[in-house]
């Protein structure tokens, strides 16, 4: 069963002559319990796609399908409490609200929704991601890899349907950032979780199941069980 | 660098709109109220030397040698006309018979140059039986051109006169006589007590000063003056009133521009922080600490010099069109036309100048100090402490304690300077002191949230907003001092204004105890319902009793019950005096009457029985004395109604009630005539007066609050810009639309209701110790203190609701970013 899926999505940027088309009649599903990596060069779309899947966006034509509901159909508001309760965020940047601790940045979503933790869950997460120790802090007092790991928490807190991961590793050194997607690989392997991220780095995406191509707007293709040559060799042939 | 300047400042310009907004209305208020001075200051000086209008100079000769010298005077060459006008008062008939009483006439000048008088109809008068008359007066009275008068009376002989004109009525000009007949002829009159002046006009391109020189000349001992300085005479005369306006109105102006002030500094630290990485990769790129600061000051001037020229232009157009408004209407205040003087133009400029440079130094120093490396660095949070914030905590203690002081110096003394002083510096030391009172204040406000029941503490967005109130101490802490100025200072009127009320009021209670007492020897047994079903009226007690012995007289002896004492008498020293069985309580009409002149017990007797009393002399005006309802009973007798004690709602018009009682109760009585007496009318003038001053001085203020609101929306846009970020991944996270709009409701309600809060406290203490001061020793008697609750309820929610409706458009700007372009957005 699919997770999410798109049809026909266009994004147009802009009026005339500086009209700008980031996606073209994309037609993409992701299936649940899959780590999906979105690849492409700079300006090809990825973010885009990722934005009009998670609902942050809205599409210019064509539906995104969340399970059985369309969010093209929802008003903003609808649309914000759908992210809220089945849809999980990792940035690259601006991850954590410097103000909260770790703990209060992890619960943040469910204090949004006005929802009481599961503690068992949570206590699991923290477990996993090896945060016990680091809930009292405040984001200044983390280092990078530790507050991406706050934020996969708070990703995973409200057992979304989907955790959308954007550049994880891209503010982080190589190792922080294989641990980071090892992370990840485990939610989905042993928590069940799907999660799609996006990413430029060939090393990042053969971490996935499945490797989506995109170049200028449109769907370049798709890699199953990758390895970093596999994903080189096809971006090569995605931007030929 | 003008480049760069104008480059930068057009970058900016959506983040100094608010400064723009605060300079531009404080200056604005400050050249109104200015220009509207200087216009109320020659418009009285204008109307109050009307007389003097066309002539170029006036002699003040004696009377027996007026007509002489007026001669001489008019056959100087470098005179035009000359002429000598006499005034004086004399009784007057109307033409239906009835007398008018003395009224003041004039003459008109031969010479159509000398005439101020203006013509509503008619013709000027030429013969000695003609005269002008003031046209209100002549519609007044029924009297039309044509119309004949008798003039005189007393010592002086009646002589017919025909109204041959009416002069149009000049405004504000109180002196001007009503009548006035052809020059030349009052000394013939016998009218006693006449004045005289020769009006002078001067030949073309003569000047006043040499004129005058040249009759002082021709009569030595004659007292001669150029008009001009009779106009400024007249001014200095007269303005006492309106420097004290013109005072009153500029306090409110500076108050109003130090806001702005407040406002702006809070804006250009805002700024300069926010823009902290820019001007660091300025100074890597090779600018100087001096190319810093001086771009930052000169920003900064060119801003408040716009607002400044801007705010100065609106406030003398609107002053304009006030006065153009006020001399249409009826109003008895004269005001001349607004002309822009050197003044009115260059203070209220001046003014927002350098309001803008005082406010944008510190944060133009802070921003030269920032190191090319500095904006690198990620933003440290700000925090109070450091040289500078010691200083200014320590500054702000020295200085609270100095104006307690001074308060109490004031307070002891009684004496208004120590006092006044004693409450700038007090509040100066609060205001410096905010940065630490405003978080705390807060954080109590978010630790007592957490009593309250889970659903009601607001959620996240209640959280969020706690936690971005104290983000900027600072930032916070200034946004609230500038509401503080104005609630206090609305506050602080409010109170002393109910408190001097309060404390008239009791005076007044004590002089006249009952609104109004109808008495009479025949009071009608239906008075009493006829009085009630007077519209005003709110209750009505009957006085009944009857003749009694006291010595060798007999007098009217009644009693009122504690309940009914309740109902209408308002002074409760007298209502407990009623309550005690051994009073009699005697009211001045009947204190001639009381055997032993009132400080000696006495008796009353009737066959029935005898009781010894002590007479209390109260200031109630008429009707029988009062004895306890005991006291009566023992004296046997059948009671009958004496006196009605009324009391007045406090809503109505206490003149007109008592007119229509009046009416009512002649309407119904064709015997004796009633007395209907009391104190209302002082009491209302006293509230009119205070109420009308309070509404006054609240609107002239609302003026810094409505800046200070500026501020308010100003800095939580600011903030909005600032955590873009923030409110993207909040809103990437859940955070609903309504919810971020809530969070700055949440934000801008705790400014509002800190500085709400503070503002009461304050304006309640100096609303007490004002009061204290002001009537010390001014009455024999303890001032009340007041609390108007209902009122200080009303600025604080008004306060909060300004606060809230303030967050609308920043929030608005908020929630409309998306939040994709708010998290990717550098």
């Amino acid at each position: 069963m699919d997770a999410i899926s798109a049809t026909d999505l266009v994004k147009v940027y802009g009026k005339g002559s500086a009209e700008v088309r980031a996606l073209d009649a994309v037609t993409v599903a992701l299936a649940t319990a899959e780590f999906t990596a979105i690849m492409g060069p700079s300006g090809s779309g990825k973010s885009t796609l990722m934005h009009c899947l998670a609902g942050l966006d809205t599409a210019t034509s064509g539906d995104v399908w969340l399970a059985d509901v369309s969010l093209s159909a929802l008003s903003d508001s609808s649309r914000t409490k759908m992210r809220r309760e089945r849809i999980g965020f990792v940035f690259q940047t601006f991850n954590l609200l410097g103000m909260l601790t770790a703990k209060q940045n992890v619960l943040l979503p469910l204090d949004l929704a006005g929802k009481e933790p599961d503690w068992r869950w949570f206590d699991s997460i923290v477990e996993v991601l090896g945060l016990s120790s680091r809930l009292a802090h405040r984001p200044a007092q983390l280092s990078g890899g530790e507050q991406q790991r706050v934020a996969i928490a708070r990703a995973l807190v409200t057992r979304p349907d989907i955790v959308f991961a954007d550049e994880p590793t891209g503010n982080l050194d190589s190792r922080t950032g294989g641990e980071l997607l090892s992370f990840l690989r485990t939610s989905v392997h042993e928590l069940g979780q799907t999660v799609v991220m996006v990413t430029h780095d060939p090393i990042a995406a053969s971490s996935a199941d499945r490797v989506v191509l995109l170049a200028d707007g449109r769907l370049a293709g798709q890699v199953l069980h990758p390895t970093p040559a596999s994903v080189l060799a096809a971006l090569g042939r995605a931007e030929a | 660098m003008l480049a760069l300047r104008i480059a930068s400042w057009r970058h900016h310009r959506r983040r100094y709109t608010a400064t723009f907004l605060a300079i531009f209305l404080g200056v604005a208020f400050c050249a109104a109220t200015l220009s509207l001075t200087r216009a109320a200051e020659r418009g009285a000086g204008d109307a109050a030397a009307i007389q003097f209008s066309q002539a170029d100079l006036v002699a003040f000769p004696v009377n027996a040698r007026a007509a002489e010298l007026a001669g001489r005077v008019a056959r100087l060459p470098d005179v035009a006309a000359a002429a000598a006008i006499r005034t004086g008062y004399v009784g007057v008939s109307w033409p239906h018979g009835q007398a008018g009483g003395s009224l003041g006439i004039s003459e008109v000048p031969a010479a159509a140059g000398l005439r101020w008088q203006r013509l509503a109809a008619g013709s000027f008068p030429v013969a000695s039986d003609q005269v002008v008359l003031a046209a209100d007066l002549a519609a007044s009275e029924n009297v039309s051109v044509g119309s004949r008068l008798v003039l005189g009376g007393g010592h002086v002989p009646r002589r017919d006169v025909t109204v041959v004109g009416l002069l149009a009525p000049e405004k504000g000009a109180d002196g001007v006589s009503p009548l006035a007949t052809r020059a030349g002829v009052l000394q013939n009159w016998q009218v006693p007590g006449l004045s005289v002046q020769i009006d002078v006009d001067a030949t073309p391109g003569v000047s006043a000063g040499t004129l005058v020189r040249e009759i002082r000349h021709l009569a030595p001992a004659t007292e001669v003056a150029t008009t001009d300085d009779l106009r400024k005479q007249a001014v200095s005369g007269l303005t006492d009133e309106v420097d004290v306006l013109g005072s009153f109105l500029l306090g409110f102006a500076v108050i109003a521009l130090f806001v702005a002030g407040l406002v702006s500094s809070n804006t250009f630290r805002i700024v300069m922080t926010q823009r902290t990485r820019d001007l660091a990769l300025l100074r890597c790129v090779g600018a100087q600490r001096s190319q810093v600061f001086l771009m930052s000051v000169a920003e900064a001037m060119l801003l408040g010099g716009l607002a400044a020229a801007a705010g100065t232009a609106s406030g003398i157009l609107s002053s304009a069109l006030l006065v153009t408004l006020a001399n249409s209407t009826s109003i008895p205040v004269v005001l001349s036309a607004v002309t822009p003087g050197t003044a009115s133009l260059a203070l209220p400029f001046a003014g927002g100048v350098v309001v803008t440079l005082a406010a944008c130094l510190a944060p133009a120093w802070r921003a030269s100090r920032i190191t090319p490396v500095g904006g690198l660095m990620p933003e440290a949070p700000s925090k109070l402490g450091g040289r500078m914030g010691r200083a200014q905590l320590g500054a702000g203690i020295l200085l609270a304690l100095t104006g307690c002081a001074a308060l109490g110096v004031g307070l002891a003394s009684g004496a208004m300077l120590p006092a006044l002083a004693g409450g700038v510096l007090t509040f100066l030391g609060v205001l410096a002191v905010c940065p630490l009172v405003v978080p705390a204040t807060i954080s109590l406000v978010g630790r007592a949230r957490r009593l309250l029941p889970r659903r009601w503490q607001g959620g996240v967005p209640a959280d969020l907003a706690l936690l971005n109130a104290v983000r900027n101490p600072r930032r916070t802490a200034v946004t609230t001092a500038a509401l503080v100025v104005g609630v206090t200072l609305i506050a602080m009127l409010s109170v002393g204004a109910a408190s001097v009320s309060a404390t008239e009021s009791s005076a007044l209670d004590r002089v006249t105890p009952v609104d109004l007492a109808v008495s009479g020897k025949a009071l009608p047994a239906r008075a009493a319902d006829q009085v009630r079903g007077v519209d005003g009226v709110q209750d009505v007690v009957t006085v009944a009793g009857f003749p009694v012995r006291a010595g060798r007289r007999s007098v009217a002896v009644g009693t009122l019950s504690q309940d009914a004492a309740a109902r209408v008498v308002r002074d409760e020293a007298l209502r407990a005096q009623l309550g005690q069985p051994a009073n009699v309580v005697v009211p001045v009409s009947a204190r001639a009457e009381v055997p032993g002149g009132g400080l000696l017990p006495f008796r009353l007797q009737t066959q029935r029985g005898t009781v010894r009393v002590r007479p209390v002399l109260s200031s109630l005006a008429t009707g029988p004395m009062l004895v306890a309802p005991a006291v009566l009973e023992r004296l046997g007798g059948h009671p009958r109604p004496l006196a009605l004690y009324v009391r007045l709602s406090d809503e109505s018009d206490p003149q007109a009630v008592v007119a229509r009682v009046q009416a009512e109760l002649r309407a119904g009585t064709s015997t004796t005539p009633l007395s209907v007496e009391g104190g209302y009318a002082k009491r209302s003038t006293y509230d009119r007066a205070i109420s009308v001053i309070l509404i006054v001085a609240t609107a002239l203020l609302a003026m810094s609050v409505v800046i200070a609101l500026v501020g308010v929306a100003n800095t939580l846009s600011l903030s909005v810009l600032e955590r873009r970020h923030e409110h993207g991944l909040l809103r990437a996270l859940g955070l609903t639309p309504v919810q971020l709009r809530l969070v700055l409701a949440g934000e801008a309600l705790l400014i509002a209701g800190t500085a709400a809060v503070i503002g009461t406290v304050l304006g309640i203490g100096y609303g007490w110790v004002g009061t204290l001061t002001l009537l010390h020793g001014a009455l024999h008697q303890q001032p009340t203190l007041a609390v108007p609750t209902a009122r200080l309820a009303q600025i604080v929610g008004g306060a909060v609701a300004a606060g809230l409706l303030s967050s609308v458009l920043p929030a608005r700007r908020a929630v409309r970013e998306s939040p994709v372009a708010a998290l990717s957005a550098e």
